[in-house]
């Protein structure tokens, strides 16, 4: 089996560009969460968005016909194949793949073709185009001309999870040389707060405080905030990336992957014990190994509860002594996209020694009772190998073990 | 070149890709040889509906030449504004 190592990093969010500007979000405990402009009045709104227009830039023949999530994955990837120094002509095509997570789908896009539709008895041409469930991978490959496995993952709050676990996969058992892989997530909209809204999952908002309603493993949590963006990376053989001199960030060590099989949206601890546990084996680790964990920590009474008894069921005693935060308190919650974002706060505590905070975490839930690095970042961590969790509805889970 | 003719090569152009020159829009004279693929030509029809609010009714098709395309346009967007 080949080692896989991650070789460019392309980030494309309301955080920031670069592993710079989110490692300094980090240490400045500075969230991106922030009040949304809803149509109607008094219906107060948070989320982590972009401000403009995400399609600056792109040929209006290609905007015309996609979703908001195709362009942010595509703005994505056009910065990781920079960073990772790949350009079109200069490698086998044939040997990179695409693998991308987005668990929502063309939000954007389904409502203006249902408001149009429904509304005004209109269906332009570009609908199927527009909504195509793997529109974001078809996109990618064709951008940079990638002609290896293309597939584009949805589970729900894993996907962007599955999605690097199946190029890590690929990668490492010789089916490709190289992979972009990683998420894209634009759920914002009318309609998807609504639904949000009507299933009581949304946190309450403090109007004037709008970057604290995102509260992981606290006991004022009251739920999860939505977010927008991209993160994808280049994942590549180990030999590979050594024969053509890429810069390596970080060694993918192991990948878990489990199903709840119990029910369609409370958590099981025995799937996700079940789904550290395989990312370890997998690693050929112990969990005295792990020196940081990225937390799936929505900031639901329910999740972080379970969380934290699964992490304590697979740890042991070493769970209290393994620091584990929740970057969904800075970026909220960006569903199918979330394992690509969270990632970077794995990445930034192998190579800088920088562990991101929980945010807003003043009086812990006494149920979550782990060190969740609360409000301020450590710096001077020196990790040797570190965890990423995701948990997400339907009970499909993903862990990803990285090392320096 | 009248008004109406700049308005629907804007729309054109727009659906072609980002290589295609204006003067490769304006020098077709058959639909069909706009430098665009079908799907795109269904979406410049579909927007030219949507501007000038009116409805080709399926009247529009590929073979048409650019002068009758106009022409059946300005027809339509006069019959609205009767």
């Amino acid at each position: 089996m080949r080692k896989v190592v991650i070789t460019g990093i392309g980030i494309h969010t309301p955080m920031g560009s670069t592993l710079e500007e989110i490692k300094d979000r980090y240490l400045r405990a500075e969230p991106s969460v922030r009040l949304y402009p809803s149509p109607g009045e008094g219906k107060l709104r948070v989320a982590s968005y972009f401000d403009g227009d995400v399609s600056d830039g792109f040929a209006s023949n290609l905007v015309k016909m996609v979703d908001r999530s195709v362009l942010m994955g595509l703005r994505a990837s056009d910065a990781a194949m920079a960073d990772a120094g790949l350009r079109a002509g200069e490698f086998d095509a044939t040997r990179m793949g695409t693998f991308v997570g987005c668990g929502s789908g063309a939000t954007t896009s389904n409502n203006a073709i249902h408001e149009a539709f429904f509304l005004r008895d209109r269906m332009g041409p570009m609908a199927i185009l527009q909504e195509l469930p793997n529109a974001p991978a078809g996109h990618i490959s064709m951008r940079h001309g990638l002609k290896g496995e293309c597939a584009l993952h949805s589970v729900a709050c894993s996907s962007a999870g599955a999605a690097m676990g199946h190029a890590f996969r690929s990668i490492r058992h010789g089916y490709l040389d190289m992979a972009v892989a990683g998420g894209s997530e634009a759920p914002l909209g009318e309609s998807t707060f609504r639904a949000w809204e009507a299933m009581r999952i949304l946190a309450r908002i403090d109007p004037e405080n709008p970057g604290t309603t995102c509260r992981p493993f606290s006991k004022s949590r009251s739920g999860i905030v939505l977010g927008e963006g991209a993160v994808l990376y280049i994942l590549e053989a180990e030999e590979h990336a050594k024969a053509r001199g890429a810069r390596i960030y970080a060694t993918i060590e192991g990948y878990g992957t489990s199903a709840d099989a119990s029910h369609i949206t409370l958590p099981s601890q025995e799937g996700q014990v079940s789904c550290m546990r395989n990312a370890l084996a997998d690693a050929g680790m112990q969990p005295s190994d792990i020196a940081y964990i990225n937390a799936h920590g929505t900031a639901t009474e329910q999740g972080d509860t379970i969380e934290t008894r699964s992490v304590r069921e697979v740890f042991g005693e070493h769970a209290y002594r393994t620091p584990m935060s929740s970057t969904k308190s800075f970026h909220g919650h960006l569903l199918g996209g979330s394992a690509s974002i969270e990632m970077l706060a794995t990445v930034i505590a192998l190579t800088e020694g920088v562990l991101a905070p929980t945010l807003n975490l003043d009086t812990p839930d006494p149920e979550c009772d782990l060190d969740y690095v609360a409000n301020e970042a450590r710096t001077g961590v020196v990790a040797r190998a570190v965890m990423n969790n995701n948990f997400a509805f339907g009970g499909s889970n993903a862990t990803m073990i990285l090392t320096r | 070149m009248t008004e109406l003719r700049q308005q629907l090569f804007d729309i054109l152009q727009s659906y072609a890709p980002p290589d295609v020159k204006r003067s490769q829009i304006e020098d077709a004279k058959i639909l069909k040889d706009l430098p665009m693929d079908s799907i795109a030509l269904l979406g410049a029809f579909d927007e030219i509906e949507e501007q000038f609010g009116i409805k080709f009714g399926g009247a529009a098709t590929p073979d048409m030449t650019l002068d009758d395309f106009e022409t059946m346009c300005a027809k339509l967007i006069a019959a609205k504004n009767a």
